[in-house]
């Protein structure tokens, strides 16, 4: 369990950095004065550099250093992030995902980079305006390093040539902590340093060189008291009195603290990092495996509640009773572990945008909202290409160009508003833009021309929309390197039907489109309503459960034909499942409707029985069985017998097609 | 100067991180067993910190028993580039044990 690959670790860590990078400059792009973005970006571009060269990635580490380098620069003030800036950063960052995969890499495109990102920084340094450099301060650091640091790769000596490159830095060892020959664990460091700095960068800039080994180090960093030598010096410090009390307080705390760090006792006061140990990182498999077990355990509870239902010993009954409550509240924890937020997807779209916004002259705005729902992560991952083409749509195909949009009256930028929210058992995932919508009578013509539907056909304008997920299926007239050549869009439908998710597509012409992707919250444990059809039993999701009700013999022989429920006034189409199953029984006398829904729709499932509550594991079905619709999967129960998991949005879709042809037809 | 019960050793090969552990036994038993040690480090192949660090342990292991240690002759080169970046000529009495009392160098 414990060979994890170094390098796959700093794979990972590589993606996260250069994501927060790219983040970074995105919205530094909007917000090119915030210095907190530039010192963001700046950190993570460092980290990647020095983690880069720890694991011998000395392409991405060398290639990283010339954009930390430019970063730098707009850190100090002595350049500004421009667009060109960002935009060369940019386009260097893929660069440095290819780096980060194979360090061996041909480096191909790579000086090309580099020369814009030169002469982005030129341009800047033409442009420069005088910037007025803060004041000197001088810094007391002290700091020494964990025993293993040596070990790890750490190098002490950088450290310092580090500081020295922040300004004017006085160095001294400390060799007070190194113990006797014998006492000695050579590779060990017990060296500590005693730096004194004087610098115009802020304190930031000096925590940020240890930026590596923050997290377990001993760091001390005090300000001097100012040397009041210059008279604008002094002005300064007169007009700032809360500054210098400020500075003063610090001076005193590191004073009082002097005694503590000699005794060589953990000062609370002190600059000790403890940021990290708070997230612990697991690889998604062993997520799983856990996950598997816990299905196994769940399966084994509902054998054990069964057997303490037919058996009359108390005892074994409440400690079945105390199993089911724990093994279910495991269960959601386990669910819970799982759940990552929904931005991680989110975030990488936004470069998507920059760049189809340049690709297509289109001016974009792309919003986000719900970025805090929670996901399963398999979900997640999953979702990820369904959303790129769903996007690109909407920019390819939706958002008209600026002149066009000006002429309709609508302002030139386009809006695609990406939003997730959490809707009962299902997270709902919208992608809604405000171009010229579909044009459902050239979605019909060219469907009708493909033989996907029969001209003339009675289509509800959900059917038609739905059109589009059609393989093969395009309308553009214009194939474009981004969209338009017919693939995608069924691959959005396939992935979100193999999540047990629904595609809802609405539209409004002149006005855009908008596509919701319902997506089961998770996917591999539910509770569910054990039910009898006929001899065979089966699960439906309990989530979607609405109400039972009861379907009398009377209202069964009126409904014969025309198989509709009054409720509450409203018309609800029920399924006889004992004819979609042919079980060839007879009905129960006191048969039962189900009723279940997805979002706004609703239909009945009329069943024999109703047993009662049941937690059920999905498995899936074979690849035999992979094209029945009618069943998501499968269960084992408590006496080891399967259960078929009926698969609720098919067969809404189905009772609502048969509402439809219904109404459709007078 | 070395006196007749001082020992003379010489370092040679590779004093850094990988091989400090053979480094740190010849400097213990030298100075285990004499009185004055003489450490002749020109042969030294590749040093770091951790070579340093071992010198650091062995002055002190000296002046807490009475011994006296030494460089055969002062640092210089890259040893002594080192010791600068890394502030070791700030150490109490480290400018005269690195540069065998000739400081200033």
């Amino acid at each position: 369990m414990n060979n994890t690959d170094p390098l796959a670790v700093f794979r990972v860590e590589a993606q996260e950095l250069l994501e927060q990078i790219e983040q970074g400059l995105l919205d530094l792009e909007r917000n090119p004065q915030d210095s907190e973005l530039v010192a963001q970006v700046f950190r993570a571009l460092h980290t990647l550099k020095g983690s880069g060269a720890m694991f011998g990635f000395e392409a991405l580490s060398a290639f990283t250093h010339h954009c930390e380098t430019a970063f730098d620069k707009v850190r100090k003030g002595e350049a500004v992030a421009t667009p060109t800036l960002i935009g060369a950063v940019l386009s260097a960052l893929d660069h440095m995902r290819t780096l980060a995969e194979s360090p061996d890499a041909a480096t191909d495109g790579g000086e090309a980079l580099l020369a814009d990102l030169h002469k982005a920084m030129e341009g800047e340094a033409e442009a420069e305006v005088a910037v007025v450099s803060p004041a000197q301060k001088t810094w007391r650091i002290r700091f020494s390093l964990p025993a293993d640091c040596l070990v790890n790769g750490t190098r002490p000596l950088s450290l310092l040539d580090e500081l020295r490159g922040l300004g004017e830095a006085d160095v001294a060892a400390v060799v007070d902590n190194v113990p006797e020959l014998g006492a000695l664990t050579p590779a060990e460091c017990h060296l500590a340093w005693d730096v004194k700095l004087t610098t115009t960068q802020p304190r930031s800039a000096i925590e940020d060189v240890f930026i590596f080994v923050i997290d377990d180090m001993r760091l001390e960093i005090a300000e001097e008291p100012a040397v009041l030598s210059d008279e604008n010096d002094k002005q300064k410090t007169a007009k700032t009195p809360a500054e210098k009390t400020v500075a003063d307080n610090v001076t005193a705390l590191d004073s009082a603290r002097k005694p503590a760090a000699e005794e060589h006792v953990p000062d609370s006061a002190t600059t000790q990092h403890h940021t990290a140990g708070e997230t612990v990182r697991v690889p998604a498999e062993r997520l799983d495996e856990l996950l598997d077990q816990v299905g196994e355990l769940m399966i084994a509870q509902s054998r054990l509640k069964q057997v303490s239902a037919t058996n009359a010993d108390v005892n074994l009954r409440s400690v079945a009773e105390e199993i089911e409550r724990l093994a279910s509240e495991l269960r959601d924890s386990m669910m819970f572990v799982r759940m990552v937020p929904i931005s991680q997807l989110f975030g990488r779209f936004r470069r998507l945008i920059h760049d189809l916004a340049r690709d297509l002259g289109k001016n974009i705005e792309f919003v986000t909202e719900g970025e805090t729902t929670e996901l399963d992560k398999t979900v997640i991952e999953r979702l990820a290409d369904p959303l790129i083409h769903l996007i690109r749509n909407a920019a390819d195909h939706g958002l008209e160009m600026p002149a066009e949009r000006k002429a309709a009256g609508k302002p030139e930028t386009g809006r695609v508003l990406l939003s997730a929210r959490q809707a009962g058992a299902e997270v709902v995932i919208s992608v809604i833009d405000d171009g010229h919508g579909l044009n459902r009578d050239k979605i019909r013509a060219k469907a009708e021309e493909n033989g996907l539907i029969q001209p003339g056909a009675v289509l509800s304008d959900n059917e038609i929309n739905q059109l589009i997920f059609q393989p093969g299926f395009s309308t553009a007239a214009n194939v474009t390197s981004l969209s338009g050549r017919g693939v995608g869009m069924d691959v959005v439908k396939r992935t979100i039907d193999g999540l047990r998710g629904a595609i809802d597509v609405s539209s409004k012409p002149g006005q855009g489109s908008q596509v919701d992707l319902r997506i089961p919250l998770t996917l591999a444990i539910i509770d569910g309503l054990l039910v009898r059809v006929g001899e065979g039993r089966y699960v439906i999701p309990l989530a979607t459960v609405e109400e039972c009700v009861e379907l009398t013999t009377e209202q069964d022989q009126r409904s014969t034909g025309r198989n509709f429920l009054t409720l509450r006034d409203a018309l609800v189409p029920f399924l006889r499942l004992r004819d979609m199953f042919a079980t060839g029984t007879d009905p129960d006398r006191y048969q039962k409707i189900v009723v279940v829904s997805t979002g706004s729709e609703r239909v009945g499932l009329v069943v024999d029985q109703i047993l009662g509550h049941h937690q059920t594991v999905i498995k899936p079905l074979s690849r035999f069985h992979a094209g029945v619709e009618t069943f998501s999967g499968a269960t084992i129960l408590g006496d080891g017998s399967v259960a078929l998991i009926l698969d609720v949005l098919h067969l809404v879709a189905v009772g609502q097609q048969q509402e439809e042809r219904l109404r459709a037809a007078g | 100067m070395p006196s007749d019960s001082c020992l003379r050793i010489s370092l040679s090969g590779d004093a850094t991180i990988r091989g400090i552990g053979d480094v740190h036994q010849k400097i213990s038993s030298a100075l285990h067993e004499n009185e004055e040690v003489e450490v002749d480090i020109g042969e030294l192949a590749d040093f770091d910190l951790t070579f340093v660090q071992l010198v650091e342990a062995a002055r002190r292991t000296a002046t807490n028993t009475g011994k006296k240690l030494a460089l055969a002759s002062p640092a210089s080169g890259p040893l002594l580039e080192m010791l600068q970046r890394g502030g070791f000529m700030r150490t109490p009495g480290g400018a005269d044990f690195w540069l065998c009392g000739r400081g200033g160098a």
